[in-house]
């Protein structure tokens, strides 16, 4: 290492990657259902790819968590996002290029992606 | 100079900076007794004889350690003092082997001396068990009896820093330090070259010369043998000292007249095999470089330096062609000895009676090992 | 990119229980079941709670299994891993709430702990160096070498109010001022990793959980004090240490972060290990050096102080590792930050190493003026099987005990020191109803009797001697006037012995006499010792309302000092008896017992 502005770039970059070994609290949390309903619904490459979005866009503050059965089963996969202080958002029938969507608009933008929630599904 | 302003027992001194405590206390005529120190050779305040106080220090300091600083307050004299240089004479005393009628340096000795001056009144106040302590008398010039140690290092120090040697430290830890030789082994089979620097400096009867004392006697009655004796250059000039007379005084005329009048039937110079020796060396190292002898030659006058030799001889890298460069006539006495020697009357050879190292402390240290004989003989 | 991490406790403790078993079964399972591009597996430092060992979390949920065994990793990886379910039976039960798990900071152990020294300490994994990169390593170094100058260094660390750890608590920054004062020259930097107080493992789990912050700091020291070497001084007893720090060292060697011209800015700075050879006494600052001079670790007298003439005669600041795990925070967060934790006269944190009779035996990090209370109780989970607290020791052999009554002490350095004890390096013996004073007392002296120098007097002989007395009482051979002259002879070991070694040595005595004396008096005048542990003190009876007359006793005696017929009551014969406890052990009655 050359200089202090390379040693902040390699932190910068590792950071994303140890980020979530952190018991933080104030984290928004993204909990993808992973019981049996959820990955045969295809709920792995869901997860895959919000972590990969994550780490993408550098976020901090965001955990993304993976839980049993949410119990809406037909509606599996289902991604939960619960932000400090907001009401949950329950997104259903994620695919991996929703999950990307999710990301950039929901997390990043602060816009919840309404049509893809429970709501906009049992209309 | 720069100096410092302190107070010895309430008395305003000015000492040099830098100095310890002990040394500005000796300057100004004020006496701190010490046990381990050695002026230049050994300073580590291990033994705690000298022990002071300073004002405002929860602790005590070493003397013979400790530097002064501006304004610095020293008690040497306190009762707390007095105390704590007692109870650790005490403690030395309590792993201490107290035969002193039998010891070579009663009379001499200085934690005798220290216990006198501390009006020691039980020396067994603190007695518990005896740290394990060897006897080497391996060596054929002296005799290390570690169960009178006191652990002061000025053996080590000497050995070490004096002379270059570094045969003898501390091994072992704690209650079981014990100076010695590398892993323990017999003083005769390290690198020690029987200067005998370590038994000047030893202040108790750890470190002694070995005593023949009682074989000279013996030859001296008996009428069948011829004894004579042959006396280093160093004794004429040294002898005196300890008979009280000013340091170098010449008095060869006494020692050869006492000498005689012991009983000796010869009294002879080394300077006379001296002599012999360089002539014969001469021709040695002629006739090596002449026919291809082994070369260097390496001769010495004193045992000590055949012994340094060996053990460079011993350990050169193996390149150098091995040993046996030593000139035959290496050591002076056995030359003096085989010139002397008429056809049926056997020798005795005295070199060692009256061949005690220099006294290097100010006060003569009274080895010599014929004084007292001598003594009686020149002062009735 | 991974979605989940699993920790495994690579300390000494858990390593001993089998967790790199535990690892290669983990690594194992991940594979056969698919799952080695989602999970990574890090080995790393100890996270605190020794007693739990082998300790796994997983992240993001931040479920913490304790005593995991090899074993158990199967279903782990199907239940939690593959499908999600948290497998409850493995968690520590603290945790275990009904959908999800609580996390460590909430439970009884971590929440009035305040992790600083060892903020990465079972967070990353420390082979790792990119890891200790990720969480800010190295910049405060960055910082200090680009936008500080030394004196500035100096003085932060001076405002930060830290002090060392290692027992003397002396002011870092104050220490650092001195040996910045001295003429430039060769000057040095040492760290002091000869941990050697008997229960004390702060040190080494800073060492092998987070070695490169003791890297950074060693060399911010240098940057301060105008050093460009630096010398890590660990006990050989430490392998694991020894490797962790090997490695770190030679990756900052790679990465240019040790070496010269660190970060392109000119200043060079490297470090060399050293290892110990079994010797408490080389800890001490100045028989740490004569021992890197290459002689025997024994100290010398003092003045000159290292940071004047140290290593190799040189001006030297050395410090503990514990110390320097504080200093990058310092630089990077400021003097402020650290001096809002902790007490007036004390800042920052302290970890402390809880062993004894406690329920949560480990490494706590808790604020400067926690009580001591709170660590026993709270923390360390209070004493098992019900038995009451006695006392605390702190600071090993130099240091002494804190009795139940003063059990609310704030913890910080001069509490301890005017209560009689002290903090030292943060070992922190738990003692109960069943612990006699006087025999921990003897056992520390013991301690300090093998590993004394021998170099002066006091502590040669003196320690020994005092040692003697102890042991005559525990025997129930002392006296009252064995008492008086006890009690001097550690006064004057403490005011006459050349170093801190025997100026501490009689702390546990002078301690555990003014507390317990009772004790003492106890073990004299009545030959009895009221914990029962001095066998020498023990009877052994047997109620012979209680006694069946099965004859087991008699036969487990390995010195035949039980008779009795059979279905008659057995009588033991004190003048043969060994007070082994062997018949006292085979009793089904519970006929036998010792006072």
């Amino acid at each position: 290492m050359k200089s202090l502005a390379e040693l902040q770039a390699l932190r910068d970059s590792m950071k994303g990657k140890i980020g979530v070994r952190d018991d933080a609290e104030g984290n928004t949390r993204v909990v993808i259902g992973m019981a049996t309903c959820g990955i045969a619904a295809g709920a792995r490459p869901v997860l895959a790819a919000f972590t990969e979005e994550v780490s993408k866009r550098n976020l901090q503050n965001v955990t993304i968590a993976q839980t049993g059965c949410i119990g809406i089963c037909q509606y599996e996969p289902v991604v939960e996002v619960f932000e400090p202080g907001k009401e949950k958002v329950t997104y259903v029938k994620m695919t991996p290029e929703m999950a990307v969507k999710v990301v950039n608009e929901h997390l990043v933008n602060g816009n919840v992606v309404t049509e893809y929630t429970i709501g906009a599904k049992t209309k | 100079m720069e100096m410092v302003n302190i107070k010895i027992n309430g008395m305003p001194l000015s000492v040099p900076a830098g100095s310890t405590i002990l040394e500005a206390a000796r300057q100004h005529g004020i006496e701190i007794p010490t046990l381990c120190y050695l002026r230049d050779i050994n300073e580590i305040g291990a033994c705690r004889i000298c022990v002071v106080e300073v004002v405002g220090m929860r602790n005590l300091v070493a003397a013979c350690v400790y530097p002064v600083a501006e304004g610095m307050e020293i008690l040497t004299n306190s009762k707390r003092v007095f105390a704590s240089r007692k109870t650790n004479l005490e403690l030395i005393l309590s792993t201490h082997n107290r035969s002193c009628l039998s010891c070579v340096r009663s009379g001499n000795c200085e934690l005798q001396k220290l216990c006198k001056d501390f009006r020691i009144y039980d020396e067994t106040l603190y007695d518990g068990e005896k740290p394990a302590s060897d006897y080497d008398d391996s060596a054929v010039h002296m005799v290390r009896d570690n169960s009178k140690c006191v652990l002061c290092r000025r053996c080590a120090a000497a050995c070490a820093k004096w002379q270059d040697v570094a045969v003898i430290g501390p091994n072992g830890r704690g209650f079981n330090t014990h100076i010695g030789t590398a892993f323990n082994q017999n003083l005769s089979d390290v690198a020690c070259v029987s200067c005998g620097q370590c038994i000047v400096v030893c202040p108790t009867g750890a470190l002694a010369e070995k005593d023949n004392t009682k074989d000279v006697w013996r030859a001296l009655s008996d009428p069948t043998k011829h004894v004579i004796v042959q006396t280093a250059p160093s004794i004429r000039v040294t002898l005196g000292e300890a008979f009280g007379m000013h340091i170098g005084t010449n008095v060869e005329g006494k020692m050869v007249a006492a000498l005689r009048r012991l009983g000796f039937d010869g009294v002879y110079d080394t300077d006379f095999a001296a002599d012999m020796t360089i002539v014969e060396e001469a021709n040695e190292l002629v006739e090596r470089i002449k026919n291809g002898g082994k070369l260097p030659m390496i001769t010495s006058v004193r045992r000590a330096g055949l012994n340094t030799a060996s053990i460079i001889i011993r350990n050169l890298p193996k390149t150098c062609p091995p040993a046996n460069r030593r000139s035959r006539c290496s050591a002076r006495w056995p030359r003096l000895g085989t010139r002397r020697k008429p056809a049926l009357i056997p020798r005795i050879f005295l070199w060692w009676a009256l061949c005690p190292v220099p006294p290097r402390s100010s006060k003569p240290s009274g080895r010599t090992s014929l004084l007292p004989a001598i003594r009686t003989l020149m002062w009735p | 990119m991974y979605r989940s991490h699993v920790l495994v406790c690579g300390g000494t403790g858990c390593t001993s229980s089998g967790s790199e078993r535990i690892i290669a079964a983990l690594e194992h399972e991940i594979q056969e079941n698919g799952l080695t591009e989602e999970i990574k597996v890090i080995k790393t430092g100890c996270f605190g709670l020794c007693a739990l060992g082998p300790i796994m979390i997983v992240y993001p949920e931040g479920a913490f299994y304790s005593m995991v065994k090899p074993e158990d990793i199967p279903e782990i990886v199907s239940e939690h891993l593959l499908k999600g379910r948290i497998v409850t039976r493995l968690l520590y039960q603290e945790t275990v709430k009904e959908d999800t798990v609580k996390s460590l900071n909430h439970t009884q152990f971590y929440a009035k702990q305040k992790r600083v020294a060892l903020k990465n300490c079972g967070v990353i994994d420390p082979e790792n160096i990119n890891e200790y990169i990720g969480l800010n390593g190295y910049m405060a170094l960055g910082k200090a070498l680009t936008e500080m100058t030394s004196e500035q260094v100096i003085q932060v660390i001076k405002d930060s109010g830290l002090r060392g750890r290692g027992g003397g608590g002396f002011p870092t920054g104050t220490k650092w001022s001195f040996a910045a004062a001295q003429p430039a020259g060769q000057k040095y930097v040492c760290c002091n990793a000869d941990e050697g107080d008997p229960g004390a493992f702060m040190d080494r789990s800073v060492l092998e959980g987070d070695p490169h912050v003791v890297l950074e700091a060693m060399a911010i020291a240098g940057y301060a004090i105008g050093a460009n070497q630096g010398y890590i001084y660990v006990r050989a007893e430490y392998p694991i240490a020894v490797k962790r720090l090997e490695i770190a060292i030679g990756q900052a060697r790679e990465n240019g972060l040790l070496g010269k011209n660190i970060l392109g800015t000119g200043f060079d700075f490297d470090i060399e290990l050293r290892l110990g050879a079994g010797a408490f006494v080389c800890g001490e600052e100045t028989a740490l050096m004569t021992s890197i001079e290459g002689h025997r670790g024994e100290p010398r007298p003092r003045p000159p102080f290292p940071a004047v003439k140290g290593l190799f005669e040189r001006p030297t600041v050395l410090n503990n590792v514990e110390t320097y795990a504080n200093i990058p925070q310092i630089i990077l967060n400021g003097a402020d930050w650290f001096a809002s934790m902790g007490t007036e006269k004390s800042k920052g944190t302290k970890v402390f190493a809880l062993g004894g009779k406690i329920n949560n035996t480990g490494l706590v990090e808790v604020p400067m003026g926690t009580t001591l209370r709170e660590i026993v109780e709270e923390i360390g989970g209070g004493i098992p099987n019900g038995k009451k607290f006695k006392a605390a020791q702190t600071g090993g052999p130099s240091g002494g005990c804190i009795p139940a009554s003063l059990i609310d002490i704030p913890v910080d350095y001069d509490n301890l020191i005017s209560i009689g004890s002290m903090m030292g390096s943060g070992g922190l013996i738990v003692m109960d109803e069943d612990t006699c004073m006087v025999d921990i007392a003897k056992f520390f002296l013991e301690f300090t009797v093998d590993e004394s120098c021998g170099k002066c007097t006091p502590c040669r002989i003196g320690t020994k001697r005092l040692l003697e007395l102890l042991d005559k009482i525990t025997k129930g051979k002392g006296t009252m006037e064995d008492l008086d002259k006890m009690e001097e002879l550690c006064y004057h070991i403490k005011a006459n012995s050349l170093c801190g070694l025997g100026q501490s040595a009689p702390n546990p005595v002078l301690s555990t006499l003014k507390y317990f004396r009772d004790e003492y008096v106890a073990h004299i005048v009545d030959k009895k010792c009221p914990a029962g542990v001095c066998k020498a003190l023990l009877n052994f009876t047997i109620d012979p309302d209680k006694c069946r007359g099965c004859t087991l006793c008699a036969r487990a005696c390995p010195a035949d000092a039980i008779s009795g017929s059979v279905k008659q009551p057995h009588v033991i014969d004190p003048a043969k008896c060994l007070k082994c406890g062997a018949c006292m052990e085979k009793c089904k009655f519970g006929a036998i017992y010792k006072k």
